[in-house]
């Protein structure tokens, strides 16, 4: 485990990415509201490219049923990242899947230390 | 082999409690549409009548559609039991419950009101076809059970329907021939029949025909002559439609308590259609928010699909492999008496052999009697 300063805090805001290579790996580091993630460039599915796929929110449904209508809301814009390759959606706060159970991002540590983003692999 | 049950002086079936999911009193049978014609407002009181009008559809008495009851006559199957089929003891005692040992049959009228052009004819023809089965069928044992048909396009009408029959003892389920002129029963125009049925804690039986259908795809069938290839094809392509378009909109989401049965479909293709479903949910999910987990578990909490006509490999094991992956808990047993794809229990057994006694059961009887609720 070696921690690596990838790029300066104030160059990565809020809602932007970026993918670096670390000891090898393709890492992608995301600010999500002032929060910063890092995860392997790497989807569980076919081995895409996770983190070069777009980010966006989903759609909430829910079903009343006396009313007998559904109803929709877009949430949680900037947190979602599809994989590229077929579409997979991932939780990029928690690193789940939300399109396959059980399946997670690998996911890394992340410090901001005297204005740098740290990210240990 | 897997065909040929053993002779024995035993009576068939006596070890296992056998619950027949689809036994058909056709509806288009000129003797139950003279019945149900009775029970009917002019003008399709006469046009349903065999003895007056065309026997059913509101066609004029050329052309493919008005053939349809012929087609059917002959690939009627089990002549022998078909001819009088008002008479329960020849009919269904003596062939079904006494020849292939079953202890319950759930009874269905058939009726292919998907492809009938008027509205207001199936409106009014869907309670006369009810009354029949109940008053020419129901009352005649207590060890019959039936499904209420509903026609689909007036949902609301569909609903009350349910509401009018939903308590009677021994009407068990929702029959819905889907199809013909009607759109993916998921979409929200239908939601009155679901919740209808789950209000009344009824499953909902889907069941096509091979003339049905025929309906749906009408310019792929315009290119398909022999029965081997529209029949192979009409009930499966007919269910896949069903199943995926209400799981693609949510309709078991929506309405958690409901379960669906299909009936007259073998069940090679659920399998095949679960594993792509997952895929096409996994890749597609924005689209289907109201899914709250795979397709494929949808499928196993809330589908049933009955074995007949159970499909034949060269290779006997592999219709066990393919029973193993859909799971003894979610297959029916069903005979599709009286017509000529019909399965003997007997021989069907064999197919299940590898499973344990506990597995065998709900097969042929367990499930139907926890799904339907029967009173047995
Ligand atoms: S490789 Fe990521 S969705 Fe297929």
């Amino acid at each position: 485990m070696a921690t690596h300063s990838v790029v300066d805090a104030d160059e990565l805001a809020p809602g932007d990415h970026l993918v670096v290579e670390l000891e090898g790996k393709e890492i992608g580091v995301y600010n999500i509201d002032g929060d910063y993630y890092a995860y392997t460039n790497w989807c569980a599915h076919q081995s895409g490219p996770v983190c070069e796929g777009p980010t966006s929110g989903f759609l909430e449904a829910e079903f009343d049923r006396d009313q007998m209508e559904t109803t929709t809301e877009y949430v949680r814009e900037g947190e979602i990242v599809a994989c590229p390759w077929h579409g997979w959606e991932f939780d990029l706060v928690t690193g789940e899947c939300h399109s396959k159970p059980g399946v997670q991002l690998i996911s890394h540590d992340v410090d901001v230390e005297d204005g740098e983003i740290h990210v240990t692999v | 082999m897997g065909t040929a049950s053993t002779p024995s002086e035993e009576e068939p079936m006596e070890d296992l409690l056998v619950v027949d999911t689809d036994v058909h009193v056709p509806e288009h049978h000129p003797d139950i549409a003279e019945k149900v014609a009775a029970k009917m407002e002019m003008p399709y009181s006469h046009l349903l009548d065999p003895n007056k009008g065309t026997g059913g559809y509101g066609f004029p008495s050329s052309g493919s559609h008005s053939e349809v009851p012929d087609t059917l006559s002959v690939f009627g199957g089990r002549d022998d039991v078909s001819g009088d089929v008002t008479d329960t003891e020849a009919y269904i005692d003596e062939p079904l419950r006494e020849g292939f040992g079953v202890d319950y049959p759930i009874i269905n009228m058939q009726p292919m009101w998907d492809v009938y052009p008027d509205t207001e004819q199936i409106v009014q023809q869907m309670p006369a076809a009810n009354d029949v089965l109940v008053e020419e069928f129901m009352d005649a044992n207590d060890d019959y059970f039936g499904l209420i048909a509903v026609q689909t396009r007036d949902p609301e009408a569909a609903a009350a329907e349910i509401d009018r029959l939903g308590d009677h003892d021994q009407l068990v389920g929702v029959f819905i021939h889907p199809g013909g002129q009607e759109r993916g029963l998921g979409e929200s125009r239908y939601d009155p029949i679901w919740a209808a049925a789950e209000d009344h804690g009824l499953p909902i039986v889907f069941h096509t025909t091979a003339t049905g259908h025929m309906w749906d795809m009408a310019g792929l069938y315009r290119t398909m002559s022999k029965m081997p290839e529209i029949h192979t094809l009409s009930h499966p392509f007919a269910m896949m439609w069903v199943v995926t378009s209400l799981i693609a909109n949510g309709t078991p989401a929506k309405f958690p308590d409901l379960e669906f049965v299909i009936l007259e479909s073998g069940i090679g293709w659920v399998p095949y259609l679960i594993s792509r479903l997952n895929r096409e949910y996994s890749t597609w999910r924005s689209q289907v928010p109201l899914l709250e987990k795979m397709p494929e578990e949808y499928i196993r909490d809330q589908f049933y699909f009955s074995t007949q006509p159970l499909g034949e490999f060269n290779k006997r094991s592999h219709m066990a492999d393919m029973i193993d992956i859909l799971g003894p808990e979610s297959i029916m047993f069903s005979t599709d008496h009286p017509h000529y794809d019909f399965d003997n229990p007997e021989s069907i057994r064999g197919f299940f052999s590898h499973l344990s006694g506990e597995d065998q059961r709900a097969v042929f009887g367990e499930n139907a009697i926890e799904v339907f609720d029967l009173p047995v």
